[in-house]
């Protein structure tokens, strides 16, 4: 009876962990706006950025009315940067929250499963953390990417080759311009584009591809993958990477004294969790998608309104996933109605700046008016433009090592 | 192909990988080979490891390898008071350990989350990149992996000695060969039970807390190497110390080696298929005794 008893109280509470981790429904009266992200998985470092964001940015909604005089409640899950719970969790906000509007995960991956959801319920999914080509191009007329055009070469990336076929614009005098890149990515959708976007941009611009190629997200050792490009005689590393491969690659790059007159990491150098590496990581650049000239649709205010939520200054990704929010509350004020349909017909003619870029969708969902990325270079801890000439703050430290 | 300097830092790189799985698989064969339990909990008490050596470095900036005989006493204790007061009443009922142990995994993994947020951690020391160039050949040997490779091969041979030649090892040997036998020569068998799943999950966290020294934590992250330390406890043989420890220098060296010849991509997939090809040929494991 005693061991009946202690078997009792495990399963119950086994089954109290389970649903501690499920929402709570909404009231009656509240409309729910919902989403999935990486709270556990390869995105996860990118998570809390977009929960406040995303969470400031339903904020800004309620404070200004609501939606057609509704408040708004965000119903945020884990989908542990997998497509296949992302899937799950989407079909339930849709079919049981009743989501009016669906704010998108992150990973071109895992937003495409969730596009596919919105897809078949027609309930509009807006996203700002996806750039994959193949995500446009699978005829979803629900789903809108803010952070992604194909108008200035698709790719995050792509303004970092530039930068070095651009090397007589910003380097030193009597240095020799680099010639060899190499250029790897994380496996996945976005990680396949980001390297054939890149390589073509490479080749067009007169650059040597001295390697190419994909990295698992989970690889804990670059060490093989390092050495390769050690051999293939590459002075350039560029490295679509999210922020776990980047610490792990910066690491590396140091333990092995390898020697690149100039890196890329896609995501990291800007990051405030990136101080923890130290020297390790002076001097990497990145991709900055926020300009530092950007002062129009509400940026002040949302600096404002962050800093008195969460104590801080915003980066941008915090910009990003707030964005997300000002287009659904654009749109349900244009469409004067909650209908997920007529939502969906109001923002895919939206015209109009938000906290960080402008918006103007095409009929793929690509943000026809995203202005592209500049480059940022990490140098002693501190983040500073490098490219182009026109948002420059400070001069590149080159070479790399 | 790669040069010769390429394979030999391939080489001597998946040897220190290779040293951190067979220490992340030691405390695994310990609790496996004397209690016959399978803890889904141990990738998270690797992690715990890796966050009370950060919390100690980064709060205390008390040096993470100096710190290892308290990150090892606190788990020591944790690991004993888990296995006496939650798994010991249920231990003989398989389906109830492993929904208990993963339970347990999903509450510590809430906790890191709601101490140590999703961040992403690891220390960097002021000797982390400090290194010497082998024989002048271009192939850097780093002096923290060559500690972490010096201690795993330490921490195993403290480990054989202690089963081998101390009484509660041999308790446990004991234990591990036939439970009711030990009973009837009136050896405690729930001490020593308690005894192992202490020592196997410090085991376990001090790897955690050597691994945080060169890779980069977060709380979801003890699945894969919850996964990973099973795959290498089956590969070596369950219940081999020592087959633990050539299991994990084995799946170490040729993933990384593999990695020179094919796309980065594929590694993940390597440990599996050598656990494939081991067990088609020998199934009970490299160093494991065969059934029957």
């Amino acid at each position: 009876m005693r061991r009946r008893t202690f078997r009792g109280i495990v399963l119950i509470l086994v089954a109290a962990v389970g649903l501690s981790l499920a929402a709570g429904p909404a009231l009656a009266e509240e409309l729910v706006i919902g989403c999935s992200l990486p709270f556990t998985g390869g995105l996860s470092s990118e998570a809390p950025y977009f929960k406040d964001g995303y969470s400031l940015g339903v904020d800004m909604i309620n404070k200004s009315g609501g939606l057609m005089g509704k408040q708004v409640k965000l119903i945020m899950q884990d989908d542990q940067t997998d497509p296949a719970k992302a899937i799950t969790i989407y079909e339930t906000l849709v079919t049981k929250d009743k989501a009016v509007a669906l704010f998108g995960p992150l990973g071109s991956s895992v937003t495409a499963a969730a596009a596919g959801v919105a897809e078949k319920h027609k309930v509009p999914i807006v996203s700002s953390y996806a750039a994959s080509e193949s995500l446009y191009t699978q005829g979803y007329t629900y789903h809108f990417g803010i952070c992604a055009s194909p108008y200035f070469g698709g790719s995050y990336s792509v303004p970092f080759v530039d930068m070095v076929a651009g090397f007589d614009k910003w380097g030193p005098k009597g240095q020799a311009k680099p010639t060899k890149i190499a250029i790897i990515a994380v496996s996945g959708a976005y990680g396949r584009d980001a390297v054939d976007r890149c390589v073509k941009r490479a080749k067009e611009v007169g650059l040597e591809v001295a390697h190419q190629g994909l990295y698992d997200a989970k690889t804990g050792d670059f060490t093989p993958m390092l050495q390769k490009i050690k051999g293939s005689g590459a002075e350039v590393l560029l490295a679509v990477s999210y922020y776990n491969d980047a610490v792990i690659l910066a690491r590396t790059i140091a333990k092995l004294k390898m020697k690149f007159k100039v890196v890329f990491l896609g995501t990291g150098p800007d990051l405030p969790e990136w101080k923890e590496l130290g020297p390790i990581g002076y001097k990497y650049c990145s991709a900055y998608p926020l300009s530092p000239a950007w002062k129009r649709g509400g940026y002040p205010e949302f600096v404002e309104a962050f800093k008195a939520k969460f104590g801080k200054a915003p980066i941008y990704s915090h910009a990003w996933a707030y964005g997300v929010a000002q287009v659904f509350k654009a749109a349900v004020d244009k469409a004067q109605s909650l209908d997920p349909v007529k939502i969906r017909e109001a923002i895919a003619v939206l015209d109009m700046d938000i906290a960080w870029c402008h918006v103007k969708f095409d009929k793929a969902g690509w943000n026809a008016g995203y202005g592209g990325t500049y480059i940022s270079q990490n140098q002693s801890g501190k983040t500073y433009g490098v490219w182009p000439p026109e948002v420059v703050e400070k001069p590149v430290i080159y070479p790399f090592n | 192909m790669p040069t010769l300097a390429g394979f030999l830092q391939t080489l001597a790189t998946g040897i220190f990988q290779g040293s951190v799985y067979a220490l992340m698989s030691l405390g695994l064969a310990i609790i496996f080979g004397v209690m016959h339990v399978i803890n889904f909990a141990h990738g998270e008490f690797l992690l715990i490891g890796g966050y009370m050596t950060y919390w100690l470095f980064s709060a205390l900036h008390l040096d993470p390898f100096l710190s290892l005989p308290l990150t090892f006493g606190a788990v020591f204790f944790f690991g004993q008071a888990i296995q006496r007061y939650l798994i010991e009443p249920v231990r003989h009922d398989h389906f109830f350990v492993l929904v208990l142990t993963y339970a347990l995994s999903i509450l510590m993994v809430g906790l890191m989350f709601i101490f140590f947020k999703s961040n992403l951690r690891s220390v960097v020391t002021s000797y982390s990149l400090l290194s010497l160039d082998f024989m002048d050949a271009n192939v850097i040997l780093n002096y923290q992996d060559l500690a972490i490779l010096v201690l795993a091969v330490l921490f195993f041979i403290l480990t054989h000695q202690f089963m081998s030649r101390t009484w509660l090892g041999k308790c446990m040997s004991v234990c591990a060969q036939d439970e009711d036998a030990a009973k009837l020569m009136g050896i405690d068998t729930r001490w020593v039970a308690a005894m192992a799943f202490g020592l196997g999950s410090a085991m376990t966290t001090l790897t955690g807390s050597l691994m945080v020294t060169s890779q980069v934590f977060q709380p979801g992250l003890g699945g894969i190497q919850t996964l990973m330390a099973f795959t290498i406890v089956i590969l070596g043989g369950m219940g081999s110390i020592w087959g633990a420890a050539l299991g994990g220098l084995i799946v170490g060296v040729i993933e990384s080696l593999a990695i020179l010849f094919m796309p980065s991509m594929y590694k993940p997939m390597i440990g599996f298929a050598i656990l494939l090809l081991v067990l088609l040929l020998r199934p009970s494991g490299l160093l494991g005794k065969k059934a029957g």
